[in-house]
């Protein structure tokens, strides 16, 4: 068919065809008005709706967990009042068949987990559970027991308790009982312990109904100290009794609000980190907290799915529309060719418009630069502010655990002065004051010479508590002369120095020869009445662990750490042992360290007044924020650090900052070009030929600053980077499983170098290199010697080698390991790759946790590249960061290995590399090749004139077409993506430019006669090409990156 | 336990949450063998010393202990002295007091110039808190305990936190106490009430108020909506040299207000208010 325009407008000239169109056009118009009125009633409504079926939901909720306790209640007191029990309770008898079996009955009747019958001396009669046989609640190793709680606080008050929902250390899983007194002829003979079936519970709270798909019922209980979930929830069905995502900092705010006993709703992040729609209350009886919640992204799907159903409509009616000005085109031209000169020539003299206008962009550039510094500053406030409100409650609780030995030290003092306690009972009141009081390694009355008995020299009862909690008598003068200085200072101090002062003080770390713990000791002198010579001294021994935890407690940032000095400068706590051991103070470390700034620092705290410093930590090569706050009852000093780096403004924020700012300076500056155009009197055409240069250095610095600002945040991961990160992630886990009686963990050092990395898929890397792990002969001895990449595909070793250094054998192999690894291309070429090569153990029988051999790395900060020998050049992009991280994990299966499973939390060694996209990579492959593309299509454009042959036209355009497709699936074969890549909007709008210019090439034949297309429309289209262009750069990127 | 107008509400101990506990605690820790020490008191705190004294005995028997000896004294030389000696006589493990103010300087005077300390025979008292040492002369009471559900020296960040705003205010030498706390909490939950239910009115802030819980300075604690008394844990703290007391015993989780049946009914009870009241001539 040849191409007539004529025979285009003959077409258009059928009725029926301009009335279908113009039909469709308001059709599709009032169905666009109408979705997006829906749109906006729907987010005004929406979230009102849930939160009221949210409330509605929570109160049934606990209605029924209320049914559920009362039921549980009543079944229990019936079995309290039960006559046989009674009489059971009564004999003392230890097993009965038929006795079991009338409670068995009962246990199908009742649905109970357990049953225990416990008489008045604590002593387990009965149990359903062969675990609790022959127990006795008064074992000190169950102090921390809910039944031994419940127990106690049934037996005191003679009426029923709900124990804590806890880890049972007998058990060694969760355990929630309701206890009843037993009454017989209104005498205490015992307690029933009716064990609630938590299946129950956890079936209660899979209660999904009106919740869609991600909405969930999360129930959780807060002790004294730790915080807990205490079922299941149907995002993460293990996450009971794990406390490590509750204390994630800012993500779980709500979980633990209902647990301190608030009721509420409205929109807040969860322990996932996702950002749902949440009611939340307390249930009193049992003192836990519930949460119901939905995932706000699924509420607000209507709203997203009308948002869609806008866009396709927009563009069918932007379709029609667009026919409709093809078909009413003769019309419109008329209509602008009379008008169009005078709107522009109107638009030029409105001069002072811009000026208006340039004065409101350039007061939103201000206000958004004064807002970004001032964000910056907050929250670099924000966390010195945290840190400085950790360490003042760290402060404080050391001062309460100082207070509390200076207090009984002083009591037991004053009581020997005026006689209140007596040499008869000396070893019974210092037995009752060890074991009121947590944490006292030993109590230790000293007399001064012939003080205690004029024919006895010396006289030292000391009371000790062992390791395993037991009590040990001794009298300290039978092992030595206490004081006499030639014993040894380290021996004696705690005499001499308190006798001699005749004051109290607090003696630096020391180990108790006794007990073999770490202890620090608070010596008091005490007098006789009236008299002014010390009688002798009252040591108090406490154990530092007790200082070290609220330390360890305070970290700011992911390699935060806490120390405290004593006040003659040595280490109390340390993460780093050795520095504690060697009796090293901060001012001897910054010398060893040649850090003036450290030891200028060191010099302050001796001041005793708090501080707030930045300085460059030699150490890490950082720069880091100290805040130091003494402890005014000892002397002591809480030291904080925490890097700058750590703190402060995220990458996002940063870049949604700098962006704005980038945005309004944009406008600023077409303004300020628009104002120079119409001063000097240059038309439109030029205005937008010189807006290229703003346009060009804006896409410049939009790259710049996403090459600046990258974010890679990963959720859950605890990440390590010296050698007290590690001690402390060792230590939360060993605390953990002691608390869930699990077997304590044991950490086995590895490391990793590795010479080459390549990208041999879009799935998968190999790598070469040595991976080396060593055994200890005494801790490791029955570990077996192995480790693995769980997700290599190909691990093979090429050799070998087993040395034995000291007491560690060392294990180095020389691997090749293609593993799985999913790559994220989405902002390529901005894009940040991390691969993660996961360590684990091999051995699956013990609880073994693969740690950073800390001292086999020259430097474990993450810049300078650990693990990565950079000699090697075959690197796929240039590595940014290396680092280790724990990665927790759960086993479908236990792997053929029960004690596999017994490990409630596992991790593996993540060892990270980040790596970044070497720009000027694909800006040579699939850039400039598109720019070339764009700019022959530019050519084209500027060569077609009024009598060219629109076929010679059409022809380029569809030559730089296919290039355009080819250079695309090369860019895909590249970067393979599910989603659409930064870099493809730029071939889209190729695309599209491609179809626009087609159509002025068939428009430019129709008004072939028309001179206003033929000068001004096709003018404008040159010039606005390049404009055009950026503007949708800046515009995706600045939509993509924000 | 239920108040006869649906607009009370408790924030003070109910007896399973102090008094129980407290002679239980004494059974247990110091021995079978008990002395109770009251004052001479006239209607209704009559009454109410009565109810105390018979729940004491209640749980004495039911924890198979002894009541040594019981005295209410009066404020003079002659009672007191008469107390002490049928202490003396008596020996018990430990003395259960119910005395209140200045009867306690006095009767503790006596006691320890009679030579029986704190060592020998302890005292649990009920009405001592932190404000009565600081009035009295609280060196003779070391080492004595005393059973509440709250004490200045919890160590929870909570309370860390209210000490340091009430001293803010008050002065550093002022101290808090249970009723004081008490009060305080009483406030909170109005002021919570009123919150969720966006109005003064009495009746929708009550339904608010009985369902209500709140981060308190001892820990989480919570209205009974059934009895609307709170829900609190039980502490029992020995006296030391600063003024303040250690907690030897912490419920950790908070005890319900509740009354156990089994020891006497809800008839029994009333027999005997009606009975003390005809005594001591007190309004019913």
């Amino acid at each position: 068919m040849n191409f007539s325009p004529q025979k285009l407008d003959d077409f258009f000239h059928y009725k029926l065809i301009k009335l279908i169109a113009l039909m469709c056009a308001i059709i599709g118009l009032l169905i666009l008005i109408i979705l997006t009125a829906r749109a906006i009633y729907l987010e005004k409504t929406l979230v009102p709706k849930y939160q009221v079926k949210l409330e509605k939901k929570i109160n049934e909720q606990i209605e029924i967990i209320n049914d559920f306790l009362n039921r549980h209640q009543e079944n229990a007191l019936l079995l309290a009042q039960d006559k046989k029990i009674l009489a059971y309770n009564k004999n003392k008898q230890l097993d009965n068949t038929e006795f079991r079996n009338y409670i068995l009955k009962k246990q199908e009747n009742f649905k109970f987990e357990n049953l225990l019958i416990i008489d008045d001396n604590s002593q387990v009669l009965f149990t359903t559970t062969p675990k609790y046989a022959h127990l006795n609640l008064l074992d000190e190793t169950l102090t921390k027991a809910p039944l031994r709680r419940s127990y106690f606080a049934s037996s005191m008050t003679l009426t029923r308790d709900f124990s804590d929902f806890l880890f049972s250390t007998i058990l060694k899983e969760p355990a929630f009982f309701i206890t009843y007194p037993l009454l017989d002829q209104q005498k205490f003979v015992g307690a029933l312990a009716y064990q609630i079936n938590e299946d129950e519970l956890t079936a209660i709270s899979r209660n999904y109904l009106d919740l869609g798909n991600t909405g969930e019922i999360v129930m959780a209980v807060q002790t004294a100290t730790d915080a807990f979930f205490i079922t299941p929830t149907r995002l993460d069905p293990e996450i009971r009794f794990t406390k490590r995502k509750l204390f994630e900092k800012g993500a779980t705010s709500i979980t633990l609000r209902a647990t301190r006993g608030e009721r509420g709703s409205g929109i807040a992040t969860d322990y996932l980190g996702n950002k749902v729609l949440a009611t939340w209350a307390f249930i009193p009886r049992v003192d836990w907290g519930i949460v119901v919640k939905i995932n706000l992204e699924e509420i607000r799907a209507p709203i997203e799915q009308y948002h869609n159903y806008i866009i396709i409509s927009a563009i069918i009616t932007a379709v029609f529309i667009l026919l409709n000005l093809l078909i009413y085109h003769r019309q419109i031209t008329r209509k602008l060719r009379e008008k169009f000169p005078e709107f522009i020539r109107q638009i030029y003299h409105a001069s002072y418009l811009l000026l208006i206008l340039l004065g409101i962009f350039i007061y939103l550039l201000l206000i958004s630069i004064i807002s970004f510094k001032k964000d910056y500053k907050k929250s670099i406030k924000e966390s010195q502010a945290v840190a400085i409100n950790d360490v003042k409650q760290g402060v404080d609780e050391i001062e309460q655990y100082v207070e509390k030995i200076q207090r009984l030290g002083d009591f037991i003092a004053q009581d020997l002065r005026t006689e209140r306690l007596i040499s008869e009972d000396i070893k019974r009141r210092l037995k009752r004051e060890i074991i009121e009081t947590d944490g006292i390694a030993s109590i230790t009355i000293a007399y001064a010479p012939y003080q205690y008995d004029k024919n006895k020299k010396l006289f030292a009862p000391s009371i000790i508590q062992l390791r395993d909690g037991s009590l040990q008598e001794r009298m300290i003068d039978h092992d030595y002369d206490y004081s006499n200085k030639e014993e040894g200072i380290i021996k004696t101090a705690w005499f001499i120095k308190a006798f001699e002062s005749k004051k109290a003080q607090w003696m630096n770390p020391t180990i108790e020869p006794y007990s073999q713990q770490k202890v620090i000791v608070y010596a008091i002198p005490f007098f006789h009445n009236n008299d002014e010579t010390p009688a002798g001294v009252v040591a108090i021994a406490y154990k530092v662990s007790e200082f070290s935890e609220v330390a360890r407690k305070i970290a700011i940032g992911p390699s935060g750490f806490t120390h405290i000095i004593s006040d003659d400068g040595t280490f109390i706590y340390h993460p780093l042992r050795r520095n504690i051991e060697h009796k090293k103070t901060l001012f001897q470390f910054a010398q060893e360290e040649g850090d003036d700034e450290l030891a200028r620092i060191a010099k302050e705290i001796e001041k005793g007044k708090p501080i707030l410093v930045n300085f460059e930590n030699k150490t890490t090569l950082s720069n880091a924020w100290m805040y130091t706050h003494p402890v005014p009852l000892t002397g002591w000093t809480v030291v904080t650090v925490f890097k700058n780096s750590e703190i402060g403004m995220s990458g996002v924020k940063t870049r949604h900052h700098v962006f704005a700012i980038v945005t309004y300076s944009l406008i600023v500056l077409l303004l300020i070009l628009a104002i120079l155009c119409c001063f000097f009197k240059r038309d439109f055409m030029s205005y937008l030929a010189y807006s290229n240069l703003i346009l060009v250095a804006t896409i410049i610095t939009l790259w710049f600053i996403i090459a600046q600002t990258p974010d890679m945040v990963a959720k859950g991961n605890i990440r390590v980077s010296d050698a007290s990160g590690v001690r402390k992630f060792i230590n939360q886990q060993s605390e953990e499983a002691e608390r869930k009686n699990e077997p304590l963990p044991i950490a086995v050092p590895a490391g990793i170098e590795i010479y080459s990395l390549e990208e041999t898929s879009p799935r998968q890397i190999t790598f070469s290199g040595y991976i080396w792990h060593r055994y200890h002969k005494e801790i490791h001895k029955n570990i077996k010697k192995a480790i693995r990449i769980p997700q290599a595909i190909n691990f093979s070793i090429q050799r070998e080698i087993i040395t034995t250094e000291n007491d560690w054998d060392v294990v180095a192999m020389d691997v090749n390991v293609t593993l799985y690894q999913e790559h994220d291309y989405t902002f390529y070429p901005f894009d940040i790759q991390r691969y993660v090569i996961s360590l684990e153990h091999a051995d699956l029988t013990q609880n073994t946790i693969v740690v950073p051999d800390v001292e086999g790395y020259i430097d474990l900060n993450p810049t300078k590249l650990p693990g990565i020998n950079t000699t090697f050049s075959d690197m796929i992009a240039t590595t940014k960061k290396t680092f280790f991280d724990f990665v927790p994990y759960k086993p479908d299966s236990d792997l053929g290995v029960r004690s596999y499973r017994q490990r409630s939390e596992q991790y593996r060694l993540g060892y990270n590399i980040i790596m970044v996209d070497d720009v000027l990579g694909p800006a040579i492959s699939f850039f400039l090749p598109l720019l070339v593309i764009l700019i022959s299509i530019f050519a084209v454009l500027m060569l077609e004139q009024r009598k060219t042959d629109p076929y010679t036209i059409i022809g380029p355009f569809t030559g730089l077409f296919f290039a355009l497709v080819l250079l695309h699936k090369s860019l895909n074969e590249s970067a393979p993506s599910t989603q659409i890549l930064y870099i493809e909007y730029a071939f889209f709008f190729t695309y599209i430019t491609i179809i626009i210019l087609v159509s002025h090439t068939i428009l430019l034949q129709i008004y072939n006669d028309d001179d206003f297309y033929q000068n001004t429309v096709v003018r404008f289209l040159k010039n606005a090409f390049w404009p055009c262009q950026l503007m949708a750069w800046i515009i995706t990127t600045l939509l993509i990156f924000y | 336990m239920q108040f006869s107008s649906s607009l009370i509400f408790s924030t003070s101990a109910a007896p399973n949450q102090q008094i129980i506990p407290a002679v239980s605690w004494c059974l247990k820790n110091l021995g079978p063998k008990v002395f109770i020490i009251g004052s001479k008191l006239e209607k209704s705190s009559a009454v109410d010393q009565a109810v105390i004294v018979q729940y004491i005995k209640e749980i004495v028997y039911a924890h198979s202990g002894q009541i040594a000896g019981e005295e209410y004294i009066k404020n003079t030389k002659t009672y007191i002295k008469q107390a002490i000696e049928k202490i003396i006589k008596t020996q018990p493990n430990s003395i259960i007091n119910l005395l209140q103010g200045q009867d306690n300087f006095n009767f503790f005077a006596a006691l320890r110039a009679h030579g029986i300390s704190s060592e020998k025979i302890p005292s649990m008292s009920i009405y001592i808190t932190e404000l009565e040492l600081d009035r009295l002369d609280f060196d003779q009471l070391i080492g004595d305990y005393a059973t509440q559900n709250y004490f200045q020296s919890i160590d929870t960040p909570s309370n860390l936190e209210f000490i340091k705003n009430f001293k803010k205010i008050y002065g550093d030498k002022r101290h808090v106490n249970n009723h004081m706390e008490n009060a305080y909490i009483g406030v909170l939950f109005w002021h919570i009430g009123v919150i969720q239910a966006q109005s003064f009115d009495t009746q929708k802030v009550r339904e608010r108020v009985s369902t209500q819980a709140l981060a308190a300075p001892e820990g989480v604690i919570s209205i009974d909506k059934k009895t609307q008394h709170t829900w609190k844990p039980i502490l029992v703290g020995r006296i030391f040299p600063n003024e303040q007391f250690g907690i030897v015993y912490n419920s950790v989780s908070t005890i319900q207000p509740l009354r156990n049946q089994q020891l006497k009914s809800n008839e029994q009870w009333h027999l005997l208010l009606r009975k003390w009241q005809d005594k001591f001539g007190s309004e019913p």
